[in-house]
Parts: structure tokens; C-alpha cells; sequence
């Protein structure tokens, strides 16, 4: 299998002002929010990485987004490295996360041109493209409404569309079901299906062990920002459910029995 | 990728354009508010400090001497003369006290022959005049100083010894072509008046455009396009730097609309500039609009809401005042080149050289290219900041 993301030692250190270090209970003015971790992922898999919140799942896919840069280690993403070709990993690559918002002041329609025209996406391709996607997802009646008169699951499937705009085979996706009602988070993982029946490859990252087990090939468990574990699901969770292995598995490295 | 400089930008103004309330408080409020204080604090202080033209001085006069009040009596359109007896003089001190007349005179007794008889080098007290007014109301006072300014004219006519300006007319001596006294103050002033109003538009738009980004949590989104932190970093600059070249303009024709009203008609200001003149005065203001946006981005880039960015900038509005002052204080424009690589200053000294008619185009252009220079200096840092978590994600 070809390897379309290869993550070598990637490490990330935040400074804490000393409020943040009371409100972590730390006396270092320093966490290490992603500790070495290395992973791989191959061509037309789901890789999902787990882990509880504050475990670094976050911090690692931003450095594969090559939105904030490693302190030491590197990662390629699509045979581009994050630290030397960041434009060219953004290129290649969709990326969506709950944190990133589109601007309420524009219609959808707009909004998916711009993104187009970012990604040099030529008119026709373009707007054939926004055809497809915007019926795909409804969004199709609101074309020329402001995101701001727009519920909130309508926003998240446009933030959806918008962030594949330029129809990636890399698409990194930081816990893309977080806060969305039940009908927009179904959406959301039925596209998540069809991206991987297209042989898409897709980095997800959860703290919902259903949506691992329903999407993931593989998976890797991210603990105080170690990767502890990285494998397939079968090996990982082997006669138990994902949920009681992650348990398991949390307990032998912290210590901390749930 | 290239154009996503353009598209950025494309995208910054329309929502800049789009946003009413933005266009309102970024570009024309500014400059209608200008307008509208000057023209009210003009037509206010113009009816505080003139008196009408057709109003009648009211004067008492006590001991009223023959050969003055000959001199006066052809004065009766303008003055209204009522003789008092010395006794009464405390009771007309008390009415130019209540404003019910404007003005006591009292000469001493027999000030005619006093006069005449007087000898400076006797060493005894000059025969007297005193003149009581109330300094709280404007008639009083300029009756004070009519009758002040005519019995020193009257002592000149009586000791006459030599004459002055006597050839011409009074105001024939005056060589001045065009601009007066006030109006020179007040051209010295419009360079520190250009610096702040630009400075204030600029602070009307760059915390909405880069804070605000923030704020909503799009910058990050922006940031996860292939396009290159630089060149995220000069659209943003070039998009608000544009809005402020806008609203300065305005700002600048509300101020200028305005000036005369707040003068008064005595005032006289012109601006006869050449095109030439105008091309200078524009490239040094959007050369200054650009260091101003440059530098309020990186502050709105660091700051973590508009709230904040404003309070940043506010500080920096004392600099920028400090710079368009500086003019004022040096007596016009410097002539060392060296002056114009100091970015804001050099602006202050370009536009004072301009509107003083003094002009250097290799200091001008040298103010022009400093202050590109050091927006495109400030680009590279806010495009550095683009590329850190704690500016782009510290919330």
C-alpha cells in the first residue's frame, strides 16, 4: 500500500501563562501538547485518531493542516512536507474543523467561490462542482442567503463543501461531528463513507469510539500527547469494543481507572 | 496562486463595501462629523465674539472735555453718548457692571486746560482718563478698546512730533499677498490635522478587519487556503489600506468644507494648489495610510478582540499627533534628507513643505519610498504572525 501520510516525531510545546498553569494545576510554564508521535496512513484508508479532549488529537491534525509549525519532527502529507511546503500540503489537502468559521457576512454561493478561486479552481470546473455539492447537501435553496440567517447545520455542511472545494484526495477532518444535531452529524459521516467508497484518504479525528469503529481501518490513540497505540481495529479492540480497549489501554498508561 | 492577492482582496472589500454600518463609521461619519463641529463651533464662537454691525455703544461720559466731544459728536451712528455728573459715576460703574451700558469715561475736571497747560518735564500727575467697562461682555469690550485706540490717537495729534505710516494708506504698507496671520497658523496645522485624520480611519477599519477576523474565528479558515501568509498579509494591508485612503479623503473635504465656516469671513485661505502638488499630497498620504495600516494591523494581529486593538492604537494616536505637530515646532519644513527616512514624521515635514509652498521632491519621494518600505517591513512581520498559533488561535 502506498503511504500518503507519513508522520516522523512530530512534537509541539505550547507556553502556559501562569493563569493557565493554575487552571492545569501544572508548575511548568511549558506543555508538551503533541510528544513524538510518528503514525503512518496509506492511500484510500480511514485513519482515525482517538483519544479524550486535551490528549493532542488537535494540535497534531493543525500541524498536518500546517496551520501552526512543529517544534521538531516533520510529517509528509501526499509526498509534501509540512515544514518545508506547507503551500503545497494546503494545496493538496481539505481540511475541517469546528474551530475554523466561514464569514456570516456572505452568501454560500460567494463563499464557495472564493474558496474556489483560492484554490485556482477554474470557473466551469468550479461552478459544476458547486452544483454537485450544493444539491448533494441541500444547500442549494439557501444559495443567496447570508450564512448568518443560517441554522447551524446548515453551516457546518457548508464549512463541509467549502473545505473540499478543490476535490482533495487528502481530506483531515478534526472531530468533523462535534456539536452538530443527530439528522447533520449523519450527513456528515454518511459523506465521510462515500469519500472513502471513492478512495479518498481520510485522517479523522474523534473521541467518538461509533464513528471510529463505523469509518476507521485503522486507528491511533493519542494519550497526554503520546501515541500509544496504532493499528488496525481488529487488533486493536480484538475481542472487546473499541470503547473498552481505549479504557483499558487509558488505564495502563495514566493509571487513571474510568 | 498568484492572484490570491487580488482575490483576498476582492473578497476584503466587498465585505468592507458590504458592511453599511462599516462604510458609515469607516468612511463618511468622520468626515461629516468634522464638518458639522467645525461649522456649529464657527457659527457658535462667530456669534460669541462679534458684535453686530448696526449696534449703537452705549457711553456715559463724566467731565465730558469741548474739543473731544466735538470730535465725537460726529461719531452718533455708532456711539450713543450720555453725559453723567461726577456724583452719579458710582451708579454708572454699577450699569456697565449690569451690561446696561457698555462704557464709562471719566475725565478729570477741566481736562481741556489741564492739558494744554501740562508739561512733561514738571513731573507732576497728567491730567486723567478713566475708562470703565465689563470685560464678561462683548460690546463693553470692544468700545473699551475703540476709545482706547482714539484718545491714544488724540494724544498723538496733540504732542505731535514725528508721523508714522502717514504716505499711504494704513493698509497699504502691508506687503503680505493673499494669505493673513490666522490663515498661515492654520495652514501650519493642517499637516498634524491630515496625520490624525488619516490615523483615525485607519483605526476605524484595520481591528474590524484583522481583530475582528479573529474574533469570528474566519481568519484561521483563511489561513487553511494554499495562499501564502505574505501574501494573505499584503491583501489585507492593501484592502483597509484602500478603505482608509477613502475615508481620509473625506474626512479630509469635511475638514476642508468646514474650515472657512469655522473661521469666519476675516479668514483668508486658499489652496491653489498645481496638479503636481496634488499628485505629492496624495502619494504622501496613501504612503502614510500604509505605514498606519501596517503598523494597526500587527496590533489588531496580536490583540485578541476589536476591543483590544483599539486600546493598542489609542496610545499610538499621541505619536502620530507628536509627528504632525512636529512641523510647528521645527518653523517649517526641514531641508536635511535624512529627516525623511523617520516614517510618519517625514510625512508631517512632506505636507508642511507642500502646503508651504517649499517643496522638495527628492525629500518627498524619499517620504514616499521610507514609508512603503516600512509597510512592507511591518507586511513581513504581520505574515510571520499569520504563521503563529498564539496570534491565530489564542483566543
Amino acid at each position: 500500500m502506498k503511504e500518503i501520510l507519513s508522520v516522523t516525531n512530530l512534537t509541539k510545546i505550547f507556553k502556559l501563562s501562569k493563569k493557565q498553569q493554575q487552571l492545569r494545576n501544572l508548575n511548568k510554564p511549558i506543555i508538551t501538547a503533541a510528544d513524538n508521535v510518528s503514525f503512518t496512513s496509506y492511500e484510500g484508508e480511514v485513519f482515525g485518531l482517538l483519544g479524550p479532549n486535551g490528549a493532542g488529537k488537535t494540535t497534531v491534525m493543525r500541524m498536518l493542516a500546517t496551520l501552526i509549525n512543529p517544534v521538531s519532527g516533520d510529517a509528509t502529507v501526499g509526498g509534501y512536507s509540512i515544514v518545508k511546503e506547507p503551500q503545497r500540503v494546503r494545496e493538496n489537502i481539505g481540511f475541517l474543523t469546528n474551530e475554523l468559521k466561514l464569514d456570516d457576512f456572505f452568501t454560500p454561493n460567494y463563499t464557495f467561490d472564493f474558496f474556489a478561486e483560492m484554490h485556482g479552481i477554474p470557473k466551469d470546473a468550479a461552478n459544476a462542482r458547486k452544483k454537485m455539492l450544493f444539491e448533494k447537501f441541500g444547500i442549494d435553496k439557501f444559495a443567496e442567503v447570508k450564512i448568518a440567517n443560517l441554522s447551524l447545520g446548515m453551516k457546518q455542511k457548508i464549512s463541509l463543501v467549502t473545505s473540499i472545494v478543490h476535490d482533495p484526495n487528502i481530506i483531515i477532518f478534526d472531530e468533523p461531528t462535534n456539536g452538530l444535531d443527530v439528522i447533520t452529524a449523519k450527513v456528515v459521516t454518511n459523506f465521510l463513507i462515500e469519500l472513502k467508497k471513492q478512495g479518498k484518504s481520510v485522517i479523522l479525528s474523534t473521541h467518538i469510539f461509533e464513528l471510529a469503529e463505523k469509518l476507521c481501518d485503522r486507528v491511533g490513540i493519542i494519550i497526554d500527547g503520546k501515541m500509544t497505540a496504532c493499528s488496525s481495529i481488529k487488533e486493536m479492540s480484538g475481542e472487546k469494543t473499541l470503547e473498552e480497549a481505549f479504557f483499558e489501554l487509558y488505564y495502563k498508561t495514566t493509571g487513571e481507572a474510568i | 496562486m498568484k492572484n490570491n492577492i487580488l482575490t483576498i482582496m476582492k473578497k476584503e472589500l466587498t465585505r468592507l463595501f458590504g458592511d453599511r454600518r462599516l462604510v458609515f463609521s469607516g468612511i463618511i461619519l468622520q468626515g461629516l462629523l468634522l464638518y458639522v463641529m467645525y461649522t456649529l463651533m464657527g457659527t457658535f464662537m462667530s456669534g460669541m465674539v462679534s458684535v453686530d454691525d448696526d449696534y449703537k455703544y452705549k457711553v456715559s461720559v463724566v467731565n465730558m472735555p469741548e474739543q473731544i466731544s466735538t470730535i465725537l459728536d460726529e461719531w452718533y451712528t455708532v456711539v450713543e453718548i450720555t453725559h453723567v455728573q461726577g456724583a452719579d459715576t458710582e451708579s454708572a460703574k454699577q450699569q456697565v457692571a449690569n451690561s446696561a451700558i457698555d462704557l464709562l469715561i471719566v475725565f478729570s475736571e477741566g481736562f481741556d486746560e489741564a492739558v494744554t497747560a501740562f508739561e512733561l518735564s514738571s513731573g507732576e500727575t497728567a491730567p486723567q482718563i478713566q475708562i470703565w467697562h465689563n470685560a464678561g461682555h462683548i460690546e463693553s469690550l470692544e468700545a473699551d478698546f475703540m476709545f482706547k485706540d482714539f484718545f491714544r490717537e488724540y494724544e498723538r495729534s496733540i504732542v505731535k512730533k514725528f508721523d508714522v505710516n502717514a504716505v499711504l494708506g494704513a493698509y497699504e504698507y502691508d506687503l503680505n499677498e493673499g494669505t493673513d496671520f490666522a490663515a498661515s497658523l492654520l495652514m501650519s496645522m493642517i499637516p498634524m490635522m491630515i496625520i490624525m485624520v488619516v490615523y483615525q480611519g485607519c483605526m476605524a477599519i484595520a481591528p474590524e478587519s484583522i481583530s475582528g477576523e479573529k474574533e469570528r474565528g474566519t481568519l484561521g479558515t483563511l489561513l487553511a487556503t494554499p495562499a501564502k501568509r505574505s501574501h494573505m498579509a499584503l491583501a489585507k494591508i492593501l484592502s483597509i489600506t484602500v478603505f482608509g485612503v477613502l475615508g481620509s479623503i473625506v474626512t479630509f473635504l469635511g475638514m476642508m468644507l468646514s474650515l472657512p465656516n469655522m473661521m469666519g469671513d476675516g479668514v483668508n485661505i486658499s489652496f491653489d494648489f498645481s496638479p503636481g502638488e496634488y499628485l505629492m499630497i496624495f502619494a504622501v498620504t496613501v504612503s502614510t495610510v500604509l505605514v498606519f495600516v501596517a503598523l494597526l494591523s500587527i496590533m489588531s494581529a496580536y490583540a485578541k478582540s476589536i476591543k483590544e486593538a483599539t486600546s493598542y492604537a489609542s496610545p499610538f494616536m499621541l505619536i502620530s499627533i507628536f509627528c504632525g505637530m512636529s512641523a510647528m515646532f521645527t518653523g517649517g519644513a526641514m531641508s536635511e534628507v535624512y529627516y525623511y527616512l523617520i516614517p510618519i514624521f517625514n510625512s508631517a515635514q512632506s505636507l508642511t513643505s507642500i502646503f508651504n509652498g517649499d517643496i522638495s521632491v527628492v525629500n518627498i519621494t524619499v517620504t514616499a519610498l521610507t514609508n512603503v518600505m516600512f509597510a512592507l517591513i511591518f507586511t513581513g512581520i504581520l505574515a510571520k504572525m499569520f504563521s503563529s498559533e498564539k496570534i491565530v488561535f489564542d483566543k
